[in-house]
């Protein structure tokens, strides 16, 4: 005979064998060492933690996914915005992680971390010289000195609201301080006390100057030409009142003189701007379409390509454009890269969000 | 034979397997003899009213619906009403940290939003986000939960896709009692609780105070991939403060009244997803709640009976941010809203095995806030329900319970919808203790102010979420070495229209209804009690299959992938011990694997968690005194609900009360 008590064992034997597995974790894999390629930073989304860093060989066309993680065996972090290369090493700035990743640009190796402090929140970073660089910390509304040396943060330097792109000329670092949509200045920062040498610690920068430019500035980046582009996206306006949204122009700095000499209008909004080593042409992404800009007459010469693009980059010796579509920001995102002609040369998956391109050369 | 049907027979097998009937049945010839056996001992049958919106059995409800005694809380570990949520099968309680952090309870697989709260009977969820905060809700004033799984806008509207959790508050006792505790545990934990109810023939009243704070500076693992840290969360400190009183009383001999404050304000540190080891958010969350509800019930003669019960619905949310700077300002936003509703209703109780009911929900919520644009919204709602009793006595099935369901939603700025339900119980084998149901219905979720009149992306052009729900399972009780109950129910809700935020060009984000969703389980439920109530144990599990079944655009990698946060499997085991005047219980929970991205590359690993609390009571005089031990995540197991929010390891609580 049976009875009901036999199957409750039974039971509890079938649930608990019964328990769905964990999935097994796809290794990403390690790249190869090349002299060429492009990093692309992909931000992943806000708080999930899922950064990373993809790499396109030039030389053998390959694309590695989640490159850091695979050499490193860490994750990136929390929303990575931005990378520059110099020398032998790339500093990868992770946003929501408040820090600054150092790694090897031979093996991808992490060489050091530099933190930037709690809720400094960085976004951008720039160069001011092989042992110095620049980060602006969008939340902190500073600017961090970084002595790349001993990989630490050795001071900061108050500038406006919500500080956003960074690009360094004449001596001078130019900050977008973008105020979330309803900034409308650039701080300057002299740099010449770096000049002196000595230990970075030591130097005291002064307080910074400012420019009035156009609503919600951006990107900034330096011409061929030695003029200094902010990318001003325009204000989202309140919400309410129609008139209140303004379009995105390029307002354009003459750095010695701290004066703007031009504003180019995009029209919609714009985030970023990306510049041709080759022939000096400006590639923006805006709204709806990538606009073309002549930055030595500051003319916009027309659409590029129609579609909307959240970062854009040009490489260095083939003038090709590189193109972000973060597709609907949770799915992986891919990457467009035209020829200068407008001719699609390929096209490669990446992570989340990709938002950033650096040249490797 | 279709997947649906495959399951459905499946389930219904489970737990007829168990039940001695069905094998005299299959396996004995003597099925007489057997009969007889079974109905020595009955396990005692419970009144609910979720779900029928009148007081019917829960075994001869149309879908599961799980009772929680409050008073039952007092053994087992916590003290919010979420606590009280673990353990039913196909209910997770989602929870952003420890302390006093926001938590949702999420049924059958869907999202908070489509799980209604209620106390009373009386909507909590908000126009605002469609949502209820438990994780600031204690189980002060309440008698018992009720939580119907499936889907119920026919009875309730909006809201109610997957669940509804009605909290019931407890008439005062008709004599003079007063209750005090205090509780001091882990990471500078502590609470205070006086309560006190006084009461005569006619009239009653109750209330309490409660004061809860805690550091929230609790240990967890912080893990990047290659090295494990172990970190103390940091501006995760919080204070609670909750009030209610509770009046009951009889105007006259057919009319009855009630009257219900209640008021809580919490401030609680809100530090966000961990992303580093040197994180530390230091945002913060306010909210003030406040409640009051008011009801009179007539007896009217000749089986009707009328009720007219009103609420109204306070609240007001802050949000701060010191790091984040939006134009040099620190970050603050604030959602205030205001709601009232009123409820007629008219019941008729024909005989024994008719009833139906009929009433109207007319109601007026409003918002004001620093990130939506002021918001108003009239709602006018038409409800009818029944229960037929069709006494069959044929073979093999003894009595039919029908519950048709019907109500229509209209709302001043959004569409609203009709909503039919069709409900069956049946009672088999000629016996009481083996019962099969199934319900078939149609549900929806109205567009919240947030999505609708978000400043930076509100769509005022956004239509319901519509759904459809079925569910069929059986629920068989018998004796065995004590009393012994087995439910398993298998659940289908077919989600469209479903309501995403996606980017627009221009960096907008803006919802739109453009989502497909199904979920799909089975959840299964064993209890049993025995040893002349001694010991009591259970084992509930769910298995949840729940996808996005819709694609974007051509080649969508979150087509067919499971939806983000869901546990695929839950199992949760629970013993308890009672010889007075000491009682132990032990829990262990066990979390399968849950996606943490939508094209489900990455996820959260599994987890089990094992929480225990011993708690002696001793009369002393008219009264008694308990002593109440707790620990919380006994083996310090490292886990998240949500991804970048750890959870604390163990945590120790001591609680001292007197009552009189």
């Amino acid at each position: 005979m049976i009875r009901p008590g036999r199957f409750i064992p039974m039971s509890v034997l079938l649930v608990w064998t019964g328990c769905l597995k964990d999935p097994t974790n796809s290794t990403p894999v390690v790249p190869v060492p090349s002299a060429k390629g492009v990093y692309v930073v992909d931000e992943g989304n806000f708080g999930r933690g899922n950064s990373s860093l993809s790499y396109f060989d030039l030389a053998s066309f390959q694309v590695y996914n989640n490159v850091f993680t695979a050499v490193n065996g860490k994750s990136l972090g929390d929303v990575a915005t931005g990378m520059v290369l110099r020398g032998s090493r790339g500093y990868i700035v992770v946003n929501n992680s408040n820090r600054i990743e150092g790694i090897d640009l031979t093996t991808n190796a992490e060489v050091g971390v530099i933190g930037t402090g709690d809720g400094s929140s960085p976004r951008r970073i720039a160069f001011v010289n092989d042992t110095i660089a620049l980060e602006t910390n969008l939340y902190e509304g500073t600017v961090g000195v970084l002595d790349l040396k001993r990989l630490r943060l050795v001071s900061r330097v108050s500038v406006g609201a919500n500080p956003d792109g960074i690009a360094i000329a004449a001596d001078r670092a130019f900050i977008a301080n973008s105020g979330f949509g309803t900034g409308n200045t650039v701080s300057v920062i002299d740099l010449s006390p770096f000049n002196a040498g000595g230990d970075v610690s030591g130097v005291v920068l002064p307080p910074p100057g400012s420019i009035r430019v156009g609503d919600n500035p951006g990107g900034v980046r330096v011409t061929p030409f030695g003029d200094v582009y902010v990318v001003c996206g325009g204000s989202y306006g309140d919400g309410v009142h129609p008139n209140t949204e303004t379009p995105a122009k390029i307002f354009v700095i003459q750095p010695a003189s701290l004066t703007v000499i031009d504003s180019i209008f995009i029209g919609g909004h714009a985030f970023d701007i990306a510049i041709s080593a080759v022939d000096g042409t400006g590639y923006v992404a805006s709204t709806d379409s990538v606009f073309r800009i002549d930055t030595r007459t500051h003319r916009n010469t027309g659409v590029f390509l129609s579609g909307y693009y959240y970062a854009v980059g040009v490489e260095e010796v083939s003038g090709d454009v590189y193109l972000a579509d973060p597709k609907d920001y949770v799915q992986p995102g891919t990457v467009d890269v035209y020829a200068a002609s407008g001719q699609l040369r390929t096209s490669f998956s990446v992570g989340v969000i990709p938002g950033w391109f650096a040249f490797k050369r | 034979m279709t997947g649906h049907v495959r399951s459905v027979l499946l389930v219904l097998l489970l737990p007829a397997t168990f039940h001695p009937l069905l094998h005299c049945y299959l396996l004995r010839p003597d099925s007489v003899v057997a009969a007889a056996d079974s109905q020595r001992v009955f396990p005692v049958d419970e009144v609910v009213v979720t779900g029928t919106r009148f007081e019917t059995l829960a075994r001869d409800a149309p879908s599961p619906v799980s009772i929680i005694h409050i008073n039952s809380l007092d053994a087992r570990p916590g003290s919010l009403l979420s606590a009280g949520l673990t353990g039913i099968p196909g209910v997770v309680v989602k929870s952003y940290g420890g302390g006093a952090a926001v938590e949702n309870a999420v049924v059958r697989g869907m999202s908070a939003e489509h799980t209604l709260v209620l106390i009373d009977g009386q909507r909590l969820n908000s126009f605002e986000n469609g949502t209820t905060d438990l994780g600031f809700l204690s189980t002060m004033g309440f008698d018992r939960m009720e939580v119907a799984r499936g889907g119920w806008s026919a009875v309730y509207g909006s809201d109610a896709v997957s669940g509804v959790i009605n909290l019931i508050t407890g008439a005062p006792a008709q004599d003079v009692r007063a209750k005090a505790e205090q509780t001091m545990g882990s990471n500078s934990y502590s609470a205070g609780e006086i309560t006190g109810s006084w009461g005569m023939e006619d009239f009653g009243v109750a209330g309490g105070f409660r004061q809860e704070r805690g550091r929230g500076n609790y240990e967890y693992d912080f893990s990047d991939g290659r090295l494990t840290t172990r970190l103390r969360r940091e501006g995760d400190d919080f204070r609670i403060l909750s009030g209610n009183i509770r009046m009951t009383g009889e105007i006259t001999d057919a009319t009855k009244g009630r009257l219900l404050l209640l008021y809580t304000d919490a401030d609680r540190g809100s530090p966000g997803p961990v992303t580093d080891v040197e994180t530390s958010g230091r945002a913060r969350l306010h909210d003030q709640l406040g409640i009051g509800q008011a009801g009179l019930s007539w007896d009217l003669g000749k089986g009707w009976l009328g009720s007219l019960n009103g609420s109204w619905n306070y609240s007001l949310e802050h949000y701060s941010d010191p790091q984040v700077l939006l134009g040099g300002v620190p970050l603050h936003s604030y959602y205030n809203n205001r709601a009232v509703f009123l409820d007629p209703e008219v019941r008729y109780v024909a005989s024994s095995s008719v009833t139906a009911s009929a009433g109207m929900d007319m109601g007026y919520g409003t918002l004001t806030s620093s990130d939506v644009h002021t918001a108003h919204r009239w709602q006018q709602s038409y409800f009818l329900n029944g229960q037929v009793s069709l006494p069959l006595h044929v073979t093999l099935v003894n009595d039919v319970l029908v519950y048709p369901s019907l109500r229509y939603d209209r709302f001043s700025d959004v569409n609203g919808d009709i909503s039919p339900r069709i409900g069956l119980n049946v009672g088999v084998l000629g016996q009481q203790g083996l019962r099969v149901r199934a319900s078939y219905g149609k549900s929806y979720r109205a567009p919240t102010f947030n999505e609708l009149y978000w400043i930076a992306g509100g769509n005022p052009s956004l239509t319901p979420e519509r759904s459809l729900s079925f569910d069929a399972g059986v629920e068989a009780q018998f004796t065995f070495l004590g009393s012994c109950s087995v439910q398993s129910t298998y659940y289908s809700i077919d989600t469209r229209d479903r309501i995403v935020w996606v980017p627009q060009s221009g960096g907008y984000w803006s919802p739109h209804n453009i989502d497909r969703v199904t979920s799909r389980g089975v959840e299964v439920e064993v209890r049993w009690r025995g040893a002349n109530g001694l010991l009591e144990c259970g084992i509930a599990g769910a298995w949840t299959d729940a996808r996005k079944v819709s694609a974007d655009f051509p080649g969508d990698p979150t087509y067919d992938k499971h939806l983000i946060d869901v546990p695929g499997q839950t199992l949760d085991a629970d013993v308890s011990f009672n010889v007075t005047p000491v009682t132990v219980y032990v829990r262990h929970s066990w979390v399968s694997f849950r996606y943490s991205t939508e094209t489900n590359d990455q996820f959260l690993p599994h987890y089990g968690l094992t929480s225990a609390a011993a708690r002696c009571m001793l009369p002393i005089g008219g009264g008694s005194v308990s002593f109440k031990l707790e620990v919380t995540n006994l083996f310090d197991t490292s886990y998240q609900m949500i991804a970048q929010f750890p959870m604390p390891l163990r945590e120790f609580r001591a609680t001292l009360g007197v009552a009189l």
